[in-house]
């Protein structure tokens, strides 16, 4: 039988798990491109956030923990961890049935620019942060961010293919 | 969703693309329930600590992690079944709700080894912090009547009793605006200051001032059509004044997408020294800027791509020494110098053994001499510090892992004091300062601001 305490704490971090496992499943696709990594990493920063629950249920928005956390689990995982699941993805081709399949040319694309500017764009784009809150985040200057996010989106749209002309259509996924 | 600039068509079409992947990866679901998490024994973080039994519940949940996270990516995690009630927790921990904090320190200017102001921002207001040789203590600083974000980005001393810091901050309609305030040696107050006609973004990166009254600060501002100019703000008495200043011209056929000025440092009213960088889509450039007491005007650096500048500090009119660098592609560092006449690059590259680590790039300098300067900086991997002797590096270990130095002062070279924040083991990124004695550095704590 559980006390009360307890049951707050268990309840509450159940509606936190539901209310944000989707949204921590999209930013994890963008981090690692890879929807099975991102499962894991999404399981993993769960699981983390659960450990420490009394602390961070007391904070106005645990999902910005959960994001710091889920970056620095993403960015410390080996590259082995990485050329595995690159491997694997060459050896099982994405198919059809694949529901990222129209997206791989922009995770790719994100992926090839640099991490800090990865990051930045996500979070400021993506996960609608301010640049001051970027900057924060990053521990970066608020110029230094900017700079990343004009030249992150600037050679994104450029990887895409994407010109002045045919922006419209190239705003669709493929 | 932040707008903050306008984006071109094509930009706004990538930005699309972007969240149309997270929106589509966000529908992905799979076999991944609370009860797979709230169903393990959990050790909360109050626990923690030195005590051998705490130590013993904090291996446990590192084995909790390491046992687990493996099961759970071999998708086993339902088959686990332990204990539901979490043995260490026997009633709710006090529910006072809070932010996230994430807090940080900029800047440092010190008069000695033992009278130092930092600033910085915590959450969403500005931040001030005092040390008096033997700890730091908060210092409340103002955030304008209206304003829903305030950060302090640096900050200079020249005396007990005056400081100026700059910064910015967010009017209640999202524009951000230039923000200076000072210190009498009792309180922080703001001072006006003007903001480019139209410009939606403005804000102030570096200070330097030559007497209480005798400040010069740089940054940069968003002009009508969103390209991020310079801006340098000049302090004669209690008046700030926009001063002109500027911009190199983009060659044809290339589209200049930032142009800023992060650092400064003056040595006289009629000897400034700022640098920063501007960007291309396909380079960074570094950028330096001399006041000579009427006019700005640029300096040509050694512009070997890849890096922008960050800090200068100059001993006098014909002593500067500027660092930057990126942390992006190739992760340059640079550091260049100013001899009065010609700015020369010392350093810059990836590293090699001996010198600063590749993955890191060089933001905070202070210098006491010509050729005496200690470096700070951080990477993918952690903090930075490094002395410089105007040739080579010496690498000095710092007492934290794990944090970003933005920026250093010393009064000597027995006397520094470096500050940045660091992510703690609860995830809150938290301020950090740290002084060097000449021999190592060491963390010297820093108060919580909220």
């Amino acid at each position: 039988v559980q006390d009360s305490g307890v049951g707050n704490l268990v309840g509450s971090y159940e509606e936190f798990f539901v209310a944000s496992k989707a949204g921590l499943m999209g930013l994890a696709y963008l981090l690692t491109g890879n929807v099975q990594e991102s499962q894991d990493l999404v399981q993993e920063t769960l699981l983390r956030a659960w450990r420490d629950w009394p602390h961070i249920s007391s904070y106005e928005d645990p999902k910005a923990w959960t994001r710091r956390v889920m970056h620095n689990l993403a960015v410390g995982r080996s590259r082995r961890a990485r050329v595995r699941h690159a491997a694997a993805s060459r050896e099982a081709p994405t198919t059809s049935a694949d529901p990222m399949i129209g997206h791989l040319d922009v995770v790719a694309a994100l992926h090839r620019l640099s991490p800090d500017q990865q990051r930045a764009l996500v979070l400021h784009h993506v996960i609608g942060l301010n640049v001051a809150e970027v900057a924060r985040e990053m521990a970066a200057r608020e110029g230094t961010v900017r700079s990343w996010l004009s030249r992150g989106r600037a050679a994104l749209a450029a990887d895409l293919g994407i010109e002045q002309g045919n922006a419209r259509e190239a705003g669709e996924p493929r | 969703m932040t707008m903050e600039e306008p984006l071109s068509p094509a930009e706004q079409a990538a930005v699309e693309r972007l969240r149309a992947a997270y929106a589509e990866a966000s529908r992905i679901d799979w076999p991944f329930e609370p009860r797979n998490v709230t169903e393990q024994s959990f050790h909360p973080r109050r626990h923690y600590g030195r005590h051998p039994i705490v130590v013993a519940a904090l291996v446990g949940a590192v084995t909790v992690a390491v046992l687990i996270v493996p099961l759970a990516h071999a998708g086993l995690f339902k088959h686990l079944v332990v204990p539901t009630k979490p043995s260490t927790v026997t009633s709710a921990p006090a529910r006072v709700p809070k932010r996230a904090q994430s807090s940080g320190l900029s800047a440092a200017s010190c008069i000695s080894a033992t009278l130092c102001a930092a600033v910085g921002s915590d959450d969403d207001a500005t931040l001030a912090e005092a040390w008096n040789g033997t700890k730091w203590s908060l210092e409340p600083s103002p955030n304008p009547t209206g304003s829903t974000r305030g950060s302090l980005s640096a900050v200079s001393c020249t005396s007990p009793t005056a400081c100026t810091a700059v910064g910015s901050y967010d009017n209640s309609t999202g524009t951000q605006l230039t923000l200076v305030e000072t210190w009498n040696g009792t309180t922080w107050a703001i001072q006006p200051t003007p903001n480019p006609t139209g410009s939606r973004h403005s804000s102030l990166s570096g200070v330097s001032c030559t007497s209480a009254t005798a400040c010069t600060a740089v940054g940069s501002y968003d002009n009508s059509t969103g390209t991020q100019l310079t801006l340098a703000e000049t302090r004669s008495g209690t008046t700030w004044a926009i001063q002109r200043t500027p911009n190199p011209q983009p060659s044809k056929g290339t589209q200049l997408l930032v142009l800023e000025l992060s650092g400064v440092s003056c040595t006289s009213a009629t000897a400034c020294t700022a640098v920063g960088g501007y960007s291309y889509l396909s380079d960074y450039l570094t950028l330096a800027e001399g006041w000579n007491g009427t006019t700005w005007a640029i300096e040509p650096t050694p512009n070997v791509s890849g890096a922008t500048l960050s800090s200068v500090s100059c001993t006098s009119a014909t002593a500067c020494t500027a660092v930057g660098g990126l942390s992006d592609g190739a992760s340059f560092t640079r550091v260049e110098v100013w001899n009065g006449e010609t700015w020369a690059m010392k350093y810059g590259g990836v590293a090699s053994s001996g010198e600063p680590p590749s993955g890191f790039a060089f933001i905070g300098v202070s210098c006491t001499s010509a050729t005496t300067c200690v470096v700070v900086g951080s990477g993918s991997t952690g903090t930075l510090a490094e002395a410089w002797n105007g040739k080579t590096f010496t690498y000095e270990p710092t007492a934290a892992d794990g944090v970003s130095f933005l920026g250093v002062s010393c009064t000597s070279v027995t006397a520094c004091m470096a500050v940045g924040s660091y992510d703690n083991s609860a995830g809150d990124t938290v301020t950090l300062a740290e002084a060097w004695n000449g021999a190592k550095w060491s963390v010297e704590p820093t108060p919580k601001a909220n």
